[in-house]
């Protein structure tokens, strides 16, 4: 008789003779990142020191076991599934995807499709990693487009674990919607800041040009309309830009198109914001001690916006769990996505979207 | 099967010890004999080493004498009949003021293994154990090269001499070196990762040394020499699953780490994974629902690891070179050591 206890966030095997655990598998795409596989790898040899996550690291297995060799790391918790073809950060994505039918992201999400992994991480090309999801993994009945969501650092705090991100999708996966799609997205960013913010009752928002209920486009003012209806999902409407950086919302619904532009530009924000401080240290004396006697509440908001611990973009709308690391990732950034994949499995997320989805009716 | 002689370290490699710290080293100490945790799969691969009757298991740790008692307890324990179990003299050394001798290895192992061999006057062959948290890998290469006569005498007692070793040691440790047969005896020396130093900083050894991170790694390395039964390495691999709870992954993950370092090859991968497959079949002893089908998927998956990286041929090794680094290493965790214990 086979009894499974739940222990922590790793589950055990009992019967009257044996114990042991069943990991979350994470494949990882090793090729792809500005910098892959070298500290790309390194993030997985980290997370395989201090972790119980297995990592199937998918690439050039010489290269990988090369780099392996000179880090501190723990192969029990590492594999490595061999492919010596990748998609590179500057090639276009579908006819990269054409002409390698076993680049290390194709081959990794077949993993997960498969079931041999729970959940694919990758740093590489974006436009080719939302092309393979779609091509390999199948969506979730009820939504017809996927989204990508990024999380932004804002003044208010929430959720049990006070998190200080909020939740802005889609940032680039779908670029035109439908008032459908934006209403699947509030409720897939809902369940992701549910299942991941431990946010019981996030807050959901619409952005918009205009908090009234009248702005937007059609398709916004249609999807005002749906989600007013739907109880389950703690709507707020309209938002403004000013109010993602204030965090009235939890969860900023947009469109792919707009959601990327707004993506960049507080990231372009944040850059000008370190730049000018740079600048002022520089210029006069007066200044740089003013900074160093600011340089506590410097590094703490360095340290809130800072992307490598933000863990990546979940690619929501699939049934098999996809994480986007950024481009620039290192081994912090890279472990800190390893490990936002690892608990969205362990937390349900994907049979949260689910069960929420089949709970709305679009009719 | 031949006769063969395992040396074995005991802190860190055998035993679970941690004396980074002054709370470890005084637990390490003061803890009896039951309460001392081996290294998972370490006792049960030496109670499948010591059934060959012939094959002699040695001990020689940097623990004080006066732990001679509480550690041969320990190790009846854990069923483990051994030949001999060397102790450090550190009282002795600290009475004597001989304070560098106390954290000294090197010359406390090299003088007492050759002295060994000596005696015993025989070729058999030796496999060794240490881990990574002190010299063994230097201590090991250097009496295993001493032994096929790979080093001069003069280096060695060049090293002796860094080692601040007593003048009447390097007599002895001469007069043993004039007398050594030269003999390529020492096949292996097994370096238990503790610490998982990155395995590069090994490959300088030559393939003869091999960084492991658990004992399934050891076993599946003998099993390929032939040195032990593909029915011990599954009675090991057993253990690790019932003491260590060890998991499909875990051993699936283990045995690629060692083909993609290519120590196992893939030849003998499919025959050890042939042997796991059939002794588990037979279900002597009931495992968990599925455990079998997922390990039998992730062994299956280790001969598709085709790109087998060898190990560069061995190289001679510049003992002397080396020791000034390995003694540079020391000193420094051993400052370490000290700052933690201070802080």
């Amino acid at each position: 008789m086979v009894n499974r206890i739940a222990i922590g966030e790793c589950c055990l095997f009992k019967t009257n003779i044996v114990i042991y655990k069943i990991m979350t598998t994470i494949a990882f795409d090793a090729m792809g990142g500005d910098f892959a596989p070298g500290d790309v790898v390194r993030g997985a040899a980290w997370i395989s020191l201090d972790t119980d996550i297995n990592v199937i690291l998918v690439g050039d297995e010489k290269k990988i076991t090369d780099t392996l060799k000179e880090l501190k790391h723990n192969p029990e918790n590492l594999s490595v599934y061999h492919t010596n073809q990748f998609v590179g950060m500057d090639e276009h994505p579908k006819e990269a995807l054409e002409k390698k039918p076993k680049a290390s992201i194709l081959v990794a999400a077949q993993l997960v499709r498969d079931g041999k992994a729970d959940a694919l991480v990758s740093a590489g090309n974006t436009g080719a990693c939302i092309l393979t999801c779609a091509r390999t993994f199948t969506k979730i009945p009820g939504i017809q487009k996927a989204a990508l969501a990024s999380v932004y650092p804002t003044e208010i705090r929430r959720g049990e674990k006070n998190d200080p991100f909020s939740l802005i999708l889609d940032v680039g996966a779908t670029v035109n919607v439908t008032a459908k799609d934006l209403v699947s997205f509030a409720i897939m960013g809902s369940s992701y800041a549910s299942r991941i913010s431990k946010n019981s009752k996030p807050r959901v928002a619409i952005l918009s040009n205009g908090t009234e209920e009248i702005k937007g486009s059609a398709e916004m003012l249609e999807a005002y309309k749906l989600l007013k209806q739907y109880s389950k999902i703690n709507f707020i409407g309209n938002i403004e830009g000013i109010d993602i950086p204030k965090g009235t919302a939890d969860v900023v619904v947009c469109s792919g198109f707009t959601g990327n532009i707004v993506l960049k530009m507080l990231e372009g924000v944040s850059e000008t914001v370190m730049g000018l401080a740079r600048y002022a240290y520089k210029k006069k004396f007066a200044w740089k001690i003013g900074l160093f006697m600011l340089k506590g509440a410097i590094y703490q908001l360095k340290g809130i916006t800072d992307w490598e611990q933000y863990g990546g973009a979940p690619l929501l709308g699939f049934e098999n769990l996809f994480i986007k690391a950024h481009g620039r990732s290192k081994a912090k950034a890279t472990s800190n996505a390893i490990k936002v994949a690892a608990k969205a499995v362990r937390g349900g997320l994907i049979q949260e979207i689910s069960s929420s989805i089949k709970d709305f009716s679009f009719d | 099967m031949k006769q063969v002689i395992y040396r074995w370290d005991l802190d860190k490699t055998y035993l679970k010890t941690e004396f980074e710290t002054l709370k470890g080293l005084w637990r390490a100490f003061l803890e009896k004999a039951e309460e001392k945790k081996s290294v998972p799969g370490a006792p049960a691969l030496l109670k499948e080493l010591q059934k060959n009757e012939d094959n002699e298991i040695y001990f020689i740790s940097g623990s004080p004498l006066q732990m001679r008692k509480v550690l041969e307890k320990k190790l009846i324990i854990d069923g483990i009949r051994w030949k001999e179990l060397t102790l450090k003299p550190n009282l002795q050394n600290l009475l004597l003021g001989r304070f560098h001798a106390l954290r000294e290895q090197i010359g406390y192992k090299l003088p007492i293994l050759l002295e060994d061999n000596l005696k015993r006057g025989q070729g058999s062959e030796e496999v060794l154990f240490g881990d990574d948290a002190e010299s063994d890998a230097y201590v090991y290469s250097l009496y295993a090269d001493i032994l096929a006569g790979m080093v001069k005498k003069e280096t060695v007692l060049k090293i002796i001499e860094f080692c601040h070793v007593p003048s009447s040691h390097k007599k002895k440790i001469s007069s043993i070196l004039d007398r050594l047969k030269h003999n390529d005896v020492v096949s292996k020396i097994f370096i238990y990762l503790d610490k998982k130093t990155p395995t590069r900083r090994f490959e300088l050894y030559g393939s003869r040394l091999v960084p492991i991170y658990n004992y399934f790694q050891a076993a599946l390395v003998l099993s390929a020499e032939n040195l032990i039964t593909l029915t011990s390495l599954t009675r090991i691999i057993l253990d690790l699953v019932f003491e260590a709870h060890y998991s499909p992954v875990v051993l699936g993950n283990s045995f690629q780490d060692l083909v993609r370092r290519g120590v196992v090859h893939n030849s003998q991968s499919i025959r050890i994974v042939e042997g796991i497959k059939q002794n588990l079949n037979e279900k002597i002893i009931p495992l968990p629902e599925g455990f079998y089908e997922k390990l039998m998927t992730h062994l299956d998956g280790i001969k598709d690891i085709k790109k087998t990286i060898a190990i560069d041929s061995l190289k001679p090794v510049d003992y002397v070179k080396l020791y000034s680094e390995e003694h540079r290493k020391e000193t420094k965790q051993k400052k370490s050591m000290i700052d933690r214990i201070l802080q």
